[in-house]
């Protein structure tokens, strides 16, 4: 990922280079969805087996963080495409601006995430064999938990490595590495951004809205 | 005045730049394709060595010279080893990385620096699989099934993080290729247009970057069981173990088309030029490399009609299975076909083609067999399925393998290997691998179950002589491994074009400087174009 | 916009296009939230995943640029995509029917007898059989 000015040997243009990038990382957002796939299929199983279990088992989610959450997200996928505009019009200050709300808005998320398995711990609501829920001791209650772990834990560690490389990004746009022809680092960026935030859509309804 | 194509001006890739350091800091495709080299083949004799301890227990039927949990711990390294850290990238990785650039005329692949980071990716991997061997190793078998996975006393998460870590090195690898093809292909070079192998290569790349995650997972999952019982799969918590292997086989069974796809790249370069003729049909091939890589998705439940999953699923699983077969159906007679009427020289990497042929086939009918449910219920989990998986694998795969090593030993090196121990331990490899491998289809059709210790002594000669084929092919292999090191330093200069193949990569010197190409090469001369006079760019063949 | 491989990442909206998205993304959100509440059961799960489909296109589309990129990003996505259902399908395809047909169930020992799965599940409790107690025969 260069703003460098000269291609690398085997291009013939930095355009090719850049073109190729954004190929590459296409791919490697494919590959993504296939990771967050395993996880996606074993909760269709598993609600399929336990649906009433399922259901109680989300009345205890807490829909409030989830759907802020949701918004928070969403409105940081904004920002970045934002972000990125400004890059293009050549504002630099607006940029790291942007920037810098999508970090706030994605540590938001992390944040609540954090609040809510502190809450879920401390009622006993643990992965696996450390499930120590009275209320709900069901077979499919245990499962939808331990799902709802792996599935947002998976998520929020992708959030956490998105915020780590859109700080990254932030410094060196504030640096002046980005012009408005070439930004190619933003980009790719802003496209794992907005998967993560793709992700969570799915996650949502699935996690919090079982009716 | 330009130089001619194959007279050297730069040094070649082996000696721009000298010292360790150059190395391991290199970005140059050619390079990172020699260290993976080493890499693999030190894997391959790792594997080999534990099979060899295996098979030589095996001769007693009853307790032998190591204990029955080393016994589980070894087939368990033996897969894991073999299957992660040789046959999944050893022709990708190692003739994959130094030939795709060369074939679609570029200087290097589309991400030089992920490349590197590919191979050190690779070495983490081995490194964690290699402290679980240390730390006694996993007894579950290189499948991690649950729940045993989850409930054995040995350490199994090193060793499955160590692959999750390995198929991370993968996916880079696949990404980097499905690029380069899409993205780096000289000025006149159409699809149609490339050597066969990197069509292969780009089919076994999709495979890579599609499955590869799913494995991923399903090993974090085995380890997090394993390590804070998680219980996915736990039936006391309500789970299906069955779902493990669900996920599990969803990438491992189009890894063994990550295996084999790459061989039949291979194959197809080495038939056209020891027959000096144009394929019979290129698009056969091209195609039906992707159509293995597509179909081969949809099979994965053929490794779990017995595990519980229901006759309906099992009978779709079934039916697909079997259309897999017609493509590599399709190719196999395209390659006899291209034979037909050409002029064939008979050297080593074509005496691996023949072997190729016979083993692949054999074994094929045999992936028929076992894909039929109503007999699988009675091979699962014996020698049968053993034999058949090892005679793809070794049969195909590195037979294959074998023969890319020989035929792109003099671009690789600049040197010739000695033919005469070419075939002779080629003959060795075949001859010893028939030994090992019949008498295991004969001995799972009798009931001889896979992964035990003891076997009753009715099923004891037919061991003995499994036994000594493993050794044979052991020292077919290690013959192998002698005379090629030895022909680094001793062997006979090659000249560029040592075949006379009209293929890309001889169009350059051998060993190729540092940029590939001293003169770029003309694609409207094909790499299969026999029928015309070899284009200027191209030397006329050396002894 | 020109036919042959953009020079750059020119597909570039203008800012309120990004907005207008977000204005849809906050209202489908919401509206999921009511869904829930009015539809239930199976076709809640239908409905949900319906308007998580229609957000997801507009992130792809227009703030991931896929609407106006290059053809071969479009192929990429849906490909992924195309894996990721046939996983989750191919999973249900069995622990669906299971109820329907049950599995092979091979012993050992004398032969090679084929015994029907419900002989073996028959001991076994509603509990203990998730995906559905085996049809007997």
């Amino acid at each position: 990922m260069t703003t460098a000015t000269a291609p690398d040997i085997q291009y013939d243009s930095l355009d090719r280079q850049h073109a190729t990038a954004r190929l590459g990382m296409w791919v490697f957002l494919g590959s993504e969805l296939l990771l967050f796939a395993g996880l996606l299929a074993l909760y269709a199983a598993y609600r399929f087996a336990y649906p009433a279990e399922f259901r109680a088992a989300a009345a205890h989610a807490n829909l409030a963080i989830g759907t802020v959450n949701t918004y928070v997200l969403i409105t940081s996928s904004l920002t970045m495409a934002l972000a990125i505009h400004a890059t293009r019009g050549g504002h630099r200050s607006r940029t790291v601006a942007l920037l810098a709300i999508t970090i706030v808005l994605g540590l938001a998320f992390d944040v609540l995430k954090g609040v809510e398995y502190a809450e879920h711990l401390s009622e006993g609501i643990a992965p696996g064999h450390y499930y120590a829920f009275d209320a709900l001791p069901a077979h499919g209650a245990v499962l939808y938990f331990t799902l709802y772990y792996l599935l947002t834990g998976l998520h929020a560690l992708h959030v956490t490595g998105g915020i780590c490389v859109l700080v990254w990004l932030a410094l060196r746009a504030r640096r002046g590495d980005f012009t408005p022809r070439s930004h190619l680092a933003l980009e790719l960026g802003g496209l794992y951004w907005h998967l993560v935030d793709l992700v969570w859509i799915f996650l949502w309804p699935l996690l919090y809205l079982i009716q | 005045m330009t130089p001619a194509p194959t007279e050297p001006q730069e040094p070649d890739y082996l000696r721009a730049g000298a010292g360790v350091r150059s190395w391991l800091t290199t970005t140059d495709h050619k390079r990172i394709a020699i260290m993976f080299f080493v890499a693999t083949t030190v894997a391959m004799m790792l594997g080999g060595a534990f099979a060899m301890l295996l098979r030589t227990k095996l001769l007693t039927p009853g307790p032998g010279f190591i204990g029955p949990l080393t016994y589980n711990r070894l087939f368990t390294l033996h897969g894991v080893v073999m299957v992660f850290l040789f046959m999944i990238p050893a022709i990708p990785s190692v003739f994959g990385n130094f030939l795709v650039p060369m074939m679609v005329g570029a200087k290097d692949l589309a991400f030089p620096r992920l490349n590197l980071a590919s191979f050190y990716v690779y070495l983490a991997g081995a490194a964690l699989t290699l402290w679980g061997m240390i730390h006694g190793g996993a007894d579950t078998g290189w499948t991690f099934y649950a729940p045993y996975a989850t409930a054995s006393p040995t350490d199994v998460a090193p060793i499955a993080i160590g692959v999750f870590v390995l198929g991370l090195s993968a996916i880079m690898t696949g990404l980097n290729f499905i690029v380069t093809t899409h993205m780096l292909r000289r000025k006149g070079l159409r699809w149609h247009g490339m050597p066969i192998f990197v069509w292969s290569i780009y089919a076994t790349s999709i495979i890579q970057v599609i499955a590869t995650p799913v494995l991923g997972l399903s090993v974090i999952l085995v380890a997090l069981d394993h390590a804070l019982h998680m219980g996915m799969f736990d039936p006391a918590l309500g789970g299906d173990p069955v779902l493990f292997e669900h996920l599990f086989w969803f990438y491992s069974h189009p890894a063994v088309y990550i295996m084999i796809l790459p061989a039949m790249g291979v194959i197809s370069e080495i038939v056209p030029t020891f027959a000096k003729k144009n394929q019979l049909s290129y698009n056969a091939l091209a195609y039906s490399g992707l159509g293995i890589a597509f179909v081969g998705f949809l099979t994965w439940g053929h490794h779990l009609f017995v595990a519980g999953i229901s006759q309906f699923d099992a009978a779709i699983f079934g039916v697909m299975s079997m259309f897999v077969a017609i493509f590599s159906a399709i190719k196999v007679f395209t390659w006899i076909g291209t034979l037909y009427r050409g002029s064939i020289t008979f050297n080593t990497p074509m005496l691996y083609f023949f072997a190729f042929v016979y083993l692949f086939v054999f074994g094929g009918m045999t992936g028929i067999a076992v894909a039929t449910t109503s007999l699988d219920v009675h091979w699962h989990d014996t020698y049968f399925v053993v034999a058949h998986f090892h005679f793809i694998m070794i049969g195909g795969t590195l037979t294959a393998y074998l023969g890319a090593v020989h035929y792109w030993f003099p671009k690789m090196f600049g040197r010739m290997y000695p033919e005469r121990w070419g075939l002779f331990s080629a003959a060795l490899v075949f001859v010893g691998f028939n030994l090992t491998f019949v008498p295991q289809f004969l001995l799972g059709n009798a009931g001889m179950p896979r992964r035990y210790y003891s076997y009753p002594v009715r099923f004891h000669a037919l061991n003995v002589i499994s036994t000594c084929g493993a050794y044979l092919l052991g020292l077919g292999l290690l013959i192998t491994l002698i005379y090629l090191v030895v022909a680094l330093r001793t062997g006979a200069r090659a000249a560029a074009n040592p075949w006379g193949s009209r293929g890309f990569e001889w169009r350059t010197p051998s060993p190729p400087p540092e940029h590939n190409f001293i003169v770029p090469f003309d694609p409207t001369h094909g790499p299969y174009a026999y029928d015309e006079p070899p284009p200027e760019d191209i030397p006329a063949e050396s002894t | 916009m020109m036919k042959s491989e953009p020079t750059s990442d020119e597909y570039a909206p203008a800012a309120t296009v990004y907005v207008v998205v977000w204005i849809a993304l906050v209202a489908l959100a919401t509206l999921t939230l009511f869904a829930s509440r009015a539809v239930t059961g199976h076709w809640g799960l239908v409905v949900a995943l319906s308007i998580a489909t229609a957000k997801a296109v507009l992130v792809i589309a227009f703030f991931m640029h896929l609407a106006g990129g290059r053809p071969l990003h479009r192929i990429v996505f849906i490909v992924a995509i195309g894996f990721v259902l046939l996983l989750v399908l191919g999973i249900l395809a069995d622990v669906g029917t299971r109820s329907l047909a049950g599995p092979y169930v091979e012993t050992r020992g004398t032969g090679t007898t084929v015994r029907a799965a419900s002989l073996v599940r028959a001991e076994m409790s509603e509990a203990d059989a998730p995906f559905g107690r085996m049809p007997r025969g």
